[in-house]
């Protein structure tokens, strides 16, 4: 049975992740810490993916459209990323990000990760959450980007 | 000199990135291959010969783990250097995979430096013995 984590520890893993993949992989410096973004409606890419091991639960990630081509182009080396390329690095990133997330939780143990699902998101609509989600948002230019982990209460 | 480098990854972008930061860092490279999962590496090393091989843990089909026992298991490939490139940071994992004869470990998110250093250290090893 695994011990208990503090949504503390979950936090910081989570936060400590995201900016190492964004910035020794993507290149990309955050501006900072950022509210999660409001009801103004931005096109975006969001990635989940499930884990299962030592510890069940879900990953995702939700990058609005410029920072996104921004991204998959600093990460892929192509200057004009078509769609397809931006979702395959958003999936990649999004397995790093939960990896590195789940590897820094203390005493986790093995764990295996489902593939990442892309979805672009080109019109308003409401996105459930489930409530005991950690997440995290940073700032990027203009652009907020997220990632939340959840565990499952069998896990 | 340049070497031959088989990258195995389920990931078309991961790949890229790995054969780019390679390229980028100035590591002589003579041919790069590569492969989307364990079945599909195992069919090129059937035709081809490489001097090491960066392989991802988790993908479908045969994952890296068998993978790397299949390698280890071939007295033609047990000597290959092997460096495994994952999210999978655990220690139990890290230990389980060097006891297979995984010669480096270089865990995503990753520096190009650290890539290069990894891959230099192992080719190192390889000519040392």
């Amino acid at each position: 049975m695994q011990a208990e984590v503090s949504i503390q520890d979950v936090h910081l893993s989570l936060s400590q992740s995201v900016l190492d993949v964004l910035e020794s992989m993507c290149f990309t410096m955050v501006d900072g810490p950022a509210e999660p973004p409001g009801e103004d409606f931005v096109p975006r890419i969001e990635v989940e993916l499930s884990f299962s091991g030592a510890r069940r639960g879900d990953f995702w990630l939700s990058f609005p459209g410029q920072t996104s081509v921004e991204i998959a182009a600093a990460f892929s080396g192509s200057e004009c990323p078509d769609d397809e390329k931006i979702a395959d690095v958003m999936s990649e990133l999004a397995n790093i990000m939960c990896g590195a997330t789940l590897s820094r939780i203390p005493e986790n143990g093995l764990f295996d990760l489902d593939s990442p699902v892309a979805t672009w998101i080109v019109e308003q609509r409401s996105i459930q959450r489930l409530p005991q989600a950690c997440r995290v948002d940073f700032q990027i230019g203009p652009e907020v980007v997220s990632a939340g982990i959840h565990f499952r209460a069998d896990a | 000199m340049s070497f031959r480098v088989l990258i195995v990854d389920d990931s078309h972008a991961m790949r890229a990135f790995i054969r780019r930061t390679l390229e980028a860092s100035g590591f002589e490279a003579g041919d790069y291959f590569e492969a989307s999962d364990g079945i599909e590496a195992l069919d090129l090393l059937d035709r081809e010969w490489v001097d090491i091989i960066l392989t991802d843990i988790n993908m479908p089909r045969l994952n890296g783990e068998e993978f790397v026992r299949k390698l280890a298991a071939n007295g033609l490939t047990k000597a290959l250097p092997i460096i495994v490139v994952s999210t999978d940071a655990t220690a139990t994992r890290m230990d389980h995979l060097r006891e297979l004869g995984v010669r480096g470990y270089l865990i995503k998110p990753f520096t190009p430096e650290a890539l290069r250093e990894q891959v230099e250290h192992a080719l190192e090893v390889q000519h040392a013995g």
